[in-house]
């Protein structure tokens, strides 16, 4: 029985058991949450978990017939387009002089450590004082809160910018440098485009981020349902309709649409782009 | 030479242009909260009247005989302590069966990790109706009295709903983390060890796990991070409820801070939780690099 190089085991059937009932764990809110919303309200008394009979359609025309959603998706893309394509410009900006200086100028190690600082400090720290900021500032709105995501984003995105650009050589940046090529233009012409891995990884946790993001939304977004996000939208819907059961799947369908469609195609990048530097951190 | 210190100048120059946007941002919406905040919190003061009296450390020693901050704490630390071994306990097994020779094993990975992708909101608005609706529907049908009620009712099974769906979402990550790290692992040391006669249990406990370490405390700190600030979960779940029994220390911030006018005092709060959280993270990288350092 026993096989050449068998430290690695081949899964026996136990394993593919156990694994399936993980699968169907997973599989099984997800199920509910695609059949639920294609019930009447009747429909789901009979039987929770039953394939919809009729498929219909009305609990789609009635989220789709109120404004809320379009605004919600709307908002949700913009804030997160306009940031993450903010962060993807202004994140290796900031990490290059710092990871090129920190070997002639101690001013760029202090800077970069007093940023990298940021690091532990959790956002709940700062939630009061900042949004007595923001008020201050006029910035509880859309352009606002992008400001903050961007701000939020410095930290982290420093410490994988730099960690990054350590481990590329220089000497392409020094060729051009005695070609008489100018910090600027050796900067966008050789060194960004070296950096695609990296800026795929930022602006795939980053945006996952901002999307799925609750909490900001909740403290600078909640005056109106025009400046809604797609999860201050699930929430405010929740608290209206609260005894709506299909109604409130409906929402969450739509609400993870966008998402499933984007991981279907995806995955691979999004997986490694979650996991990626989490280990050094 | 000359053409060298030109060029010099003209690099700093850029060098300052390319930094001061970022680290501007930085220093207005990251570091002024936070230092603005060790200011207000010596003060009695509800964020927004004029009057505000100056006490020192009046709030920190306040909110320690606080009783509600006090049992948000400890809310706090069971929920953490059960969610850290179970993810950990998860993910590991999880990665250990993923690590092996699967059929279909890109499908079965890629389901895994999809609730990672999810917000944290709608997995709890979506486990809210099956703990509330789903749940005692099965136990209607079945006759369990046990499912008819939901989790969530229950001040003492509350936390346990909620670590459920925390746990759900929370162990794609670490899984994919564990797999990476079994990974680094020299086929000929497990090979060498079988042939050596040691058994799958010895070789577990004396090869896997130590080359595992690392990733165990990374995981440690994210996931003891993810506990102590939980909020999410809580307000699509159980808002905190049923009688407090669930309310967060987070929550519990943001409704003293924004709700009940005790700013001051929630800054307070969250300082001190704070301090216990940077403590955490900086004794995990002095120890991570000290072992870096012993290799």
């Amino acid at each position: 029985m026993k096989q050449k190089g068998s430290y690695i085991n081949r899964a026996r059937w136990y394993v593919y058991a156990i694994l399936a009932v993980g699968i169907l764990i997973i599989a099984l809110p997800f199920y509910l949450t695609v059949i639920t919303p294609f019930k009447t309200s009747s429909e789901i008394l009979g039987n929770f978990f039953s394939f919809p009979k009729s498929f219909y359609l009305g609990n789609f025309m009635k989220v789709l017939s109120k404004p809320d959603y379009y605004y919600a998706i709307g908002n949700s893309i913009i804030i997160t387009g306009i940031a993450v394509a903010i962060m993807s410009i202004l994140l290796p900006m900031l990490a290059y002089p710092l990871s090129r200086g920190m070997r002639e100028k101690r001013i760029f190690k202090v800077i970069y450590f007093i940023i990298v600082c940021g690091i532990f400090v959790p956002f709940q720290v700062r939630m009061l004082p900042l949004m007595k900021l923001v008020n201050a500032l006029g910035l509880m709105n859309i352009p606002g809160i992008i400001v903050l995501y961007v701000a939020t984003s410095v930290c982290e995105g420093t410490y994988l910018y730099v960690g990054y650009m350590a481990s590329m050589p220089t000497s392409m940046e020094e060729a051009a440098y005695i070609d008489g090529a100018s910090t600027n233009k050796t900067f966008w012409m050789i060194v960004y485009p070296l950096l695609r891995p990296i800026t795929a990884t930022v602006l795939i946790k980053n945006s996952l981020w901002i999307w799925n993001d609750f909490f900001m939304p909740l403290l600078v977004l909640n005056r109106s349902y025009k400046l809604h996000t797609i999860t201050l939208f699930q929430h405010s819907f929740k608290t209206a309709y609260t005894t709506d059961y299909t109604l409130a799947f409906t929402t969450f369908l739509m609400s993870i649409l966008p998402i499933m469609l984007v991981y279907i195609f995806a995955q691979k990048h999004i997986i490694s782009g979650l996991t990626n530097g989490a280990v050094k951190g | 030479m000359l053409g060298k210190s030109v060029k010099n100048r003209e690099k700093y120059i850029t060098y300052a242009l390319y930094i001061i946007p970022g680290f501007v941002l930085y220093l207005c919406l990251f570091v002024t909260p936070l230092i603005l905040g060790i200011y207000y919190s010596t003060f009695d003061w509800n964020g927004f009247s004029k009057k505000r009296d100056f006490i020192g450390l009046g709030n920190y020693i306040d909110a320690l005989t606080d009783d509600r901050f006090t049992s948000a704490i400890l809310f706090n630390l069971r929920y953490s302590i059960l969610l850290i071994i179970s993810i950990i306990v998860i993910s590991m097994v999880l990665a250990l069966l993923l690590n092996k020779d699967l059929k279909a094993r890109g499908f079965i990975r890629s389901v895994y990790f999809f609730p990672a992708v999810v917000s944290m909101l709608t997995a709890s608005l979506i486990f809210n109706e099956i703990y509330f609706r789903a749940i005692p529907a099965v136990g209607d049908l079945l006759g369990i009295a046990a499912l008819q009620k939901s989790v969530l009712s229950s001040p003492s099974t509350a936390i346990y709903g909620i670590l459920f769906v925390h746990v759900w979402q929370g162990v794609a990550i670490p899984t994919v983390l564990f797999l990476a790290g079994l990974q680094t692992i020299p086929g000929e040391i497990l090979e060498s060890s079988l042939i050596d006669g040691a058994s799958k249990w010895q070789q577990f406990w004396k090869i896997t796990i130590p080359y595992l370490l690392p990733v165990v405390s990374v995981v440690l700190v994210l996931v003891l991070r993810d506990g102590l600030m939980v909020f999410d979960y809580i307000v699509g779940l159980t808002d905190g409820g049923p009688g407090g029994a669930t309310t967060s220390i987070v929550m519990l911030v943001y409704r003293q801070g924004f709700e009940e006018m005790k700013f001051s005092f929630a800054i307070a709060e969250a300082l001190m939780i704070s301090v216990v959280l940077i403590a955490v993270s900086a004794f995990q990288m002095i120890v991570i690099n000290r072992k870096s350092i012993e290799d």
